[in-house]
């Protein structure tokens, strides 16, 4: 404890809170950050677990007898989630390439000072932050208006514009842009496309980033309008797959005579549970492995987010 | 690492209360069998529900709330805790009259909007975890829920005005919520 002396000469000391009070604070920070991680543990370890030994004894924080056999048989059987991990990826990059793109330029033109509707169109985006039709006619635009039902745009379209995202956008663009830097390439001769895409995207990075990476985990998380709008059991997500599992585990061997036994034995033998828990784990570990390259961007856009409100 | 249940989606998390809630192999029966109880058939017995999903959605929510508060009080000019520290204030003293003030903004500002959600529930939240079972339906049904269940068995027009009377609620709460708040402190106020 060599800097306890300097503790106590300075100023510091002011500072300092009572040790008791410190061990509570840290204690309860422990805790929480332990309930926060502890169920995705359990996930993990159901995923490792011998089939056998659920069934004997039931899950557990760690697992009583490690084993693999959940993503062999995943890795074995390949085709239904390949192809729902494929759906995910192609939804997900896809998606946010889109969204950003979209909310960008819209955010863009409604901060315009001399555009002429930009005082209506921003109240246009604005109301459904507050008020909004609800699911029912969303619902019924999607599928019957623009026929979207099974089809892969019913996962991309529907999250791609945000009223919250345009708005963040908007703020960003009126607070960091000078005004006069878009006149200078306007006298330059620059059209608006060009003003746009090489002078105020490349200094509006940190928000694009912020919302682009909103839009990631949004399209990778969701499986809301996967359950609305998609039947095909081809189009399904991974979300959607784990879905589809949790009431129906048995949904996993449905190819089987691709694999050269019959259904019936393919279902006795596969690994229910932790194959259920293992494809949670697929799930999570993108995001868990991401995240912490991302944490930066993604403070600072809720702070971008929270002042403007 | 609190954040991390804020990238969960409900999927996960339906998962992950299976994994703790299931009636045979679950974790907490396993604890209460060993304990010498009786196991709960959790998802048959509606009166433990409401507390379960203020947890979890409290359990998702906490990190994305921590880093609202969290990234206000960085950007607390550090000046004031400086002339604080020089007046001899204690860390409870700048705690209470420095940092509690300058996040009052933001504390008005998510409350209004918490409020303004009243009306409205999580849907992954009540009909992922809740697993749509049957016994729950008294805790585990509200407007969103309802909405969807008449949507997917096409009673159209029933859902098509609950959806509607939910937005209203949603919107009056707002706009009540604010005033209020206006009525109280007019600088804090949204709108």
């Amino acid at each position: 404890m060599s800097t306890r002396t300097a503790y106590d000469t300075g100023l510091e000391k002011f500072n300092r809170t009572h040790r008791v009070v410190d061990v509570i604070f840290h204690l309860i920070f422990i805790v929480l950050a332990l309930i926060c991680v502890i169920p995705v543990v359990v996930v993990l370890s159901i995923s490792f677990s011998s089939e056998d030994s659920i069934r004997e004894t039931g899950y557990h924080l760690l697992p009583t007898v490690l084993s693999g056999d959940a993503y062999a048989y995943i890795a074995k059987q390949g085709t239904t989630i390949l192809r729902a991990l494929g759906v995910s990826v192609l939804v997900t990059v896809i998606g946010t390439v889109l969204g950003v793109l979209l909310t960008a330029s819209m955010g863009y033109v409604i901060s315009r000072p001399n555009y002429k509707l930009k005082g209506f169109l921003t109240w246009i985006v604005f109301i459904p932050m507050v008020f909004n039709g609800g699911l029912v006619s969303s619902y019924f635009i999607n599928t019957n208006l623009l026929g979207l039902k099974d089809s892969i745009w019913a996962l991309i379209l529907p999250l791609a514009v945000s009223s919250f995202n345009v708005i963040i956008c908007k703020t960003f663009f009126k607070s960091t842009i000078p005004d006069g830097l878009i006149e200078s390439a306007e006298i330059d001769g620059a059209s608006q496309l060009r003003i746009f895409f090489s002078i105020v995207l490349p200094i509006s990075l940190p928000v694009i980033a912020t919302i682009g990476l909103f839009l990631c985990f949004a399209y990778w998380n969701d499986w809301f309008q996967s359950m609305l709008y998609i039947d095909n059991q081809n189009l399904y997500s991974l979300q959607a797959l784990l879905n589809s599992l949790m009431s129906n585990v048995d949904a996993l061997a449905k190819n089987a005579a691709s694999m050269g036994v019959s259904y019936a034995v393919l279902v006795a033998t596969m690994p229910k549970e932790s194959a259920r828990m293992a494809v949670a784990i697929l799930i999570v570990l993108p995001v868990a492995c991401a995240y912490p390259f991302f944490q930066k961007y993604f403070i600072s856009g809720l702070t971008v987010g929270a002042v403007k409100g | 690492m609190m954040f991390l249940p804020y990238f969960l989606s409900w999927v996960v998390v339906s998962a992950v209360g299976w994994a703790f809630l299931s009636f045979d192999k679950g974790i907490v029966n396993q604890m209460l069998v060993s304990m010498g109880s009786d196991p709960v058939n959790w998802y048959m017995e509606p009166e433990y529900w409401p507390f379960f999903l203020i947890l979890l959605n409290v359990w998702k929510g906490l990190g994305y709330g921590m880093i609202i508060y969290l990234a206000t009080i960085t950007s607390i000019d550090s000046t004031y805790y400086e002339a604080a520290v020089i007046d001899g204030a204690s860390i409870w003293q700048q705690t209470r009259f420095i940092t509690l003030p300058m996040l009052k903004l933001v504390i008005v500002m998510m409350f209004i909007l918490a409020v303004g959600r009243i009306f409205y529930t999580d849907f992954g939240l009540f009909y992922q975890v809740t697993r749509d079972s049957n016994s729950l339906f008294n805790v585990s049904t509200t407007i969103d829920v309802m909405v969807y269940k008449q949507l997917k068995t096409a009673t159209v027009g029933m859902a098509s005005a609950a959806a509607f009377v939910q937005s209203v609620l949603g919107c009056a709460t707002i706009l009540i919520a604010n005033w209020i708040v206006r009525k109280i402190d007019p600088e804090s106020a949204m709108m």
